[in-house]
């Protein structure tokens, strides 16, 4: 089970809001090689796994992929933080604002909302590597 | 037996030996046994005895310099530990993925290690922009 | 009790930040390398040296976890900033 630590894994401190960024940066948050399609990878993918090793690994990067998601939420929640709906209204991110306001929705910069199609999980622990080496180098 | 039956086929698809250097460890994690664990080309001395670590503080120096631990291991030894790191990657099979052991060394102190996202020196690769064949502008990642 | 007051307490969360991710680091190295015993004794002093200064952050400047409200006159585990914004950090 999961303990939460009331910190971010890396300080975050913006200081000019910036929407316009936010419509792109979103794509890390939900979109196809953002953190929470990489939380849910790995995180999903150590059940079938057959040796401790490799459990161990995707528990605990998963577990981390959590903390960068949260990281990214609060680089999005302060780039649309004391921003005017004017201002919002001429840049990208007014669509986003239309549907979420300046609350925080995992989607991609697209407009398409996080979807389980971007993770491969296949209970095999050759070919579920090989997904994540596919999608993060940093497993390897 | 899915379960087993899928380990089984893995393990028959690429063999042990092979498996074991993908995945880089014994695959045992629960039983180590010291004496079988060192790497095949090294020998350690007392087994079993752990190292006296000593916190070490640097300041942030330039990109140059970084501020590395000594080579013994990062634990501050005063006499050098052996650590296991075989340098051979043994290939059995074709189009299979082979991920080389990581040494256990050159570790930042943790702030730095912090800033640069990683403990390990070796990979501190920053992303750079090179000019590329034709004069383009690319990015490369270089090594410190 | 209020985090964000004690430029101390912002110093102690630096340090904690940077020494959990230390730990992280070596977790992840002994989770594929689990009988080396430098990456293992690296471990148990970063655990240490962490145990400290999480009880001194958790006396002086809050709970770091749900586990660690010391205070039995207040549960400051809801009170702010939080980590998401600007003054956490």
């Amino acid at each position: 089970m999961w303990t939460y630590e009331k910190t971010l894994q890396y300080p975050v401190k913006i200081k000019n809001p910036n929407p316009k960024l936010a419509s792109l940066i979103v794509s890390q948050l939900g979109g196809p090689d953002g953190e929470l399609a990489a939380s849910m990878r790995y995180l999903n993918q150590r059940y079938a796994m057959p040796w401790g090793e490799v459990t161990g690994i995707l528990t605990d990067v998963g577990t981390e992929e959590l903390a960068h998601l949260e990281m990214v939420a609060a680089i999005l929640y302060q780039l649309t933080r004391n921003v005017s709906e004017e201002e919002i209204s001429k840049t990208p991110f007014a669509p986003y604002f239309v549907d979420h306001t300046t609350g925080i929705y995992p989607v991609a910069a697209s407009g398409v909302p996080f979807d389980m199609k971007y993770v491969g999980i296949k209970g095999d622990v050759i070919t579920d590597l090989n997904e994540d080496l596919a999608a993060d180098a940093t497993i390897s | 037996m899915y379960f087993e039956n899928n380990r089984r086929a893995a393990e028959s698809r690429a063999d042990a030996d092979f498996l074991r250097r993908m995945l880089g460890g014994e695959l045992n994690g629960n039983r180590c046994n010291r004496s079988r664990d060192r790497a095949p080309l090294e020998t350690r001395q007392g087994v079993g005895e752990c190292c006296e670590w000593s916190p070490q503080t640097r300041q942030p120096q330039a990109r140059q310099e970084m501020p590395v631990r000594p080579e013994n291991g990062g634990c501050g030894c005063q006499k050098p530990c052996n650590t296991s790191c075989p340098t051979e990657v043994h290939a059995p099979s074709l189009a299979m993925v082979y991920s080389p052991r990581q040494c256990w060394r050159q570790l930042l102190d943790p702030a730095e290690g912090l800033k640069h996202g990683t403990i390990f020196a070796e990979l501190v690769l920053p992303f750079e922009a090179v000019p590329q064949k034709g004069g383009k502008e690319g990015c490369a990642r270089r090594p410190m | 009790m209020n985090q964000h007051n004690h430029s101390n307490c912002f110093r102690e969360r630096e340090k904690l930040r940077a020494i959990n991710f230390a730990i992280q680091e070596t977790v992840l190295y002994l989770d594929a390398y689990p009988c080396h015993p430098e990456a293992l004794c690296y471990y148990h002093a970063l655990i240490e040296e962490r145990e400290k200064l999480l009880a001194g952050y958790q006396k002086n400047c809050g709970p770091m976890t749900m586990y660690g409200n010391k205070s039995r006159d207040s549960w400051d585990w809801v009170k702010g900033p939080w980590p998401w914004e600007p003054e956490a950090n």
